[in-house]
C-alpha cells in the first residue's frame, strides 16, 4: 500500500497551523487583557487579529471557487485582507520600534516609503479584482502584447507584493535590533522574521508546480511563519512558572 | 510606616504599609501597570500632607496623563516634579551629579515633614551608564534618603537589564514588589508577588491582581 505524502502533507500542515493559530490567539486576547500599556495591548490585539485573518485564509484555502468571475474575486477576498493586515500590522510594528529607539531614526527610510508602498498595494489589489472579474477568452497563437500582460499579471501581481511585504519584514528586522526595549526588540523581531518566512514560502515554490517538495517547501515555511506569530506574541513580556513550593 | 494607598496592598504588608525609611523596588515587565503603585502611593502621601517628590524620564504632562488612566486623582494636590519638562527641576538622564545635587537639596529644604520619593528613572539610568556606577550612586542616595523621615519607591523595567543586573538591584533595596505574567497551562495570569520587605512579614505566595477604579484588587492565588 503506497502513502500519498503530497496529499498526507496537505492535509497534516494545515491542522497544525490551525492548532498555533487558535492557541496563539487565545494567548493574544490573554495578554492583551493584561496589559495596561497602549503599546503592548495594540501588539497583542494586531498579533491576535492577524492570525484570525490567516485562519480564515487557511479554511478558505479548503475551498474551490472558480477562476473568473465574481466568485474568484470573493474567494481571494480572504488573501487580501491577510495581505493588508500584514503590511499594515508590519507599518505599526515598524513605527513602535522606531519610537522606541533612543535616536528616533527612520528605519529604511520608512516614513517615506510607507504611504508609496500602501497606493502600490491597494493598487494592484484593484487590478486584481477588475482582472479576475472578467472572463478571459483563451489566448490565440500569436496573441497582442496587452493580452500577454494580462495573463502574466498574477505572476507580476505576486512580485509586486514579495517585494513590498520583504521590504517591510526587513524594516522589522533592523528596526527591532534598533529598539531599547528588550522585549518589544524580540516580538518585532520574530514578527518580521515571520513575513519574510511567508513571503519566503510564495518566493521559493513559484518553481515548483506541484508535487512533494512543493506541499514541503510551501507548508513547512507555513507552519514555520505561523509559529514565530505565536512567539512574537509570546515575547511581549518574560513569563514565569509558579514556583511549586510556595503555592 | 507609609500606607502604599492601595489598602489590598497595605494588607499584604501587615496593615501598615511600606515601612519607614525604606526604599522599594517594584519589578516588572513593560507595559503591565508598575507605575501604578508609584501613582497610588504618591497620592496617599498628598492626601496625608507629606512632601511627594516624583522624579521621571518623561515630562509631567505626560506622567499626569497615565494617572488619570489608573484613576488616581491629583488635581487637589500635585507632587514636586523632577521632569525632563514641566516640573520644577529639570532632569537630565544623564545628569547623575545633578540628580543626587538636587535630590539632597529637596530632601533637606524638606526636612520637617515626611518625604515619599517616587521615581521610574532606574531602567533609564541602568541603559545609559554602567551598572556599578548606578550600584554606586544608589548606595549614596539611599543613606541620604535615609537621613530623613522618608520611603523611596523606584520600578524598573524587567526584561530590559540582565538577571545579574536586576539581581544586584533588588539586592540593595530593602523591600521588592514583582508584578509578573505567569503560564497556568493555557492561560497566562498576571500575579504579584512580595520578593522581600525589611522588617515586615509579608503574606507569602502569590496574588492575581486587576486594576479597578478604586485601586488595586488582590486576591490569593490558589492552583
Amino acid at each position: 500500500m503506497s502513502i500519498d505524502f503530497v496529499a498526507l502533507v496537505n492535509v497534516v500542515a494545515p491542522v497544525v497551523t490551525a492548532a498555533i493559530l487558535l492557541l496563539g490567539m487565545y494567548r493574544a486576547l490573554e495578554m492583551r487583557r493584561v496589559f495596561v500599556n497602549s503599546v503592548y495591548r495594540s501588539r497583542a490585539t494586531w498579533s491576535g487579529f492577524l492570525m484570525l485573518i490567516i485562519l480564515i485564509q487557511v479554511i478558505n484555502s479548503f475551498v474551490s471557487y472558480p477562476n473568473s468571475g465574481i466568485l474568484s474575486v470573493i474567494g481571494s477576498l480572504p488573501v487580501f485582507a491577510l495581505l493588508l493586515t500584514i503590511f499594515a500590522f508590519s507599518d505599526r510594528s515598524v513605527l513602535v520600534a522606531m519610537e522606541t529607539d533612543f535616536f528616533h531614526r527612520n528605519t529604511l527610510g520608512w516614513l517615506r516609503v510607507r504611504w508609496p508602498a500602501t497606493i502600490v498595494l491597494v493598487i494592484s489589489f484593484l487590478v486584481a479584482i477588475a482582472i479576475g472579474s472578467f472572463n478571459l477568452p483563451s489566448l490565440p497563437a500569436q496573441p497582442p502584447l496587452w493580452e500577454v500582460l494580462v495573463e502574466n499579471l498574477a505572476m507580476i501581481w505576486f512580485v509586486v507584493i514579495a517585494i513590498v511585504l520583504a521590504y517591510a519584514a526587513v524594516a522589522l528586522i533592523v528596526g527591532a535590533r534598533r529598539s531599547a526595549d528588550r522585549n518589544l526588540r524580540r516580538s518585532v523581531l520574530l514578527i518580521g522574521l515571520a513575513i519574510l518566512t511567508l513571503v519566503l514560502s510564495i518566493v521559493l515554490t513559484i518553481p515548483f508546480s506541484g508535487g512533494l517538495p512543493y506541499a514541503i517547501i510551501y507548508q513547512g515555511s507555513t507552519v514555520i511563519g505561523i509559529y514565530l506569530i505565536y512567539r512574537s506574541v509570546m515575547s511581549l513580556s518574560p513569563i514565569g512558572r509558579i514556583e511549586k513550593q510556595i503555592v | 510606616m507609609a500606607s502604599t494607598g492601595l489598602s489590598s496592598l497595605d494588607q499584604l504588608l501587615g496593615n501598615d504599609g511600606y515601612p519607614d525609611r525604606s526604599t522599594i523596588l517594584v519589578i516588572g515587565p513593560p507595559g503591565i501597570g508598575k507605575e501604578a503603585l508609584g501613582y497610588w502611593f504618591t497620592h496617599s502621601g498628598l492626601v496625608q500632607n507629606d512632601f511627594c517628590l516624583y522624579t521621571t524620564r518623561l515630562s509631567a504632562r505626560e506622567v499626569l496623563q497615565d494617572v488619570k488612566a489608573f484613576n488616581v486623582d491629583f488635581t487637589q494636590r500635585v507632587p514636586f516634579w523632577f521632569s525632563s519638562s514641566g516640573g520644577q527641576v529639570k532632569f537630565d538622564v544623564n545628569d547623575l551629579a545633578s540628580l543626587s545635587y538636587n535630590t539632597k537639596d529637596i530632601l533637606k529644604k524638606n526636612s520637617n515633614r515626611r518625604i515619599r520619593v517616587v521615581t521610574d528613572v532606574l531602567s533609564s539610568l541602568l541603559m545609559l551608564n554602567q551598572p556599578d556606577t548606578i550600584y554606586k550612586f544608589l548606595t549614596q542616595l539611599f543613606a541620604d534618603v535615609k537621613q530623613y523621615d522618608s520611603v523611596l519607591l523606584a520600578t524598573v523595567e524587567e526584561g530590559m537589564h540582565p538577571p545579574n543586573v536586576l539581581a544586584a538591584m533588588q539586592q540593595l533595596f530593602d523591600g521588592v514588589i514583582e508584578l509578573r505574567l505567569y503560564e497556568e497551562g493555557l492561560r497566562v495570569l498576571p500575579l504579584l508577588r512580595i520578593r522581600k520587605m525589611r522588617g515586615v512579614m509579608p503574606q507569602p505566595g502569590y496574588y492575581n491582581f486587576s486594576f479597578t477604579k478604586t485601586g488595586m484588587e488582590l486576591n490569593a492565588y490558589v492552583r
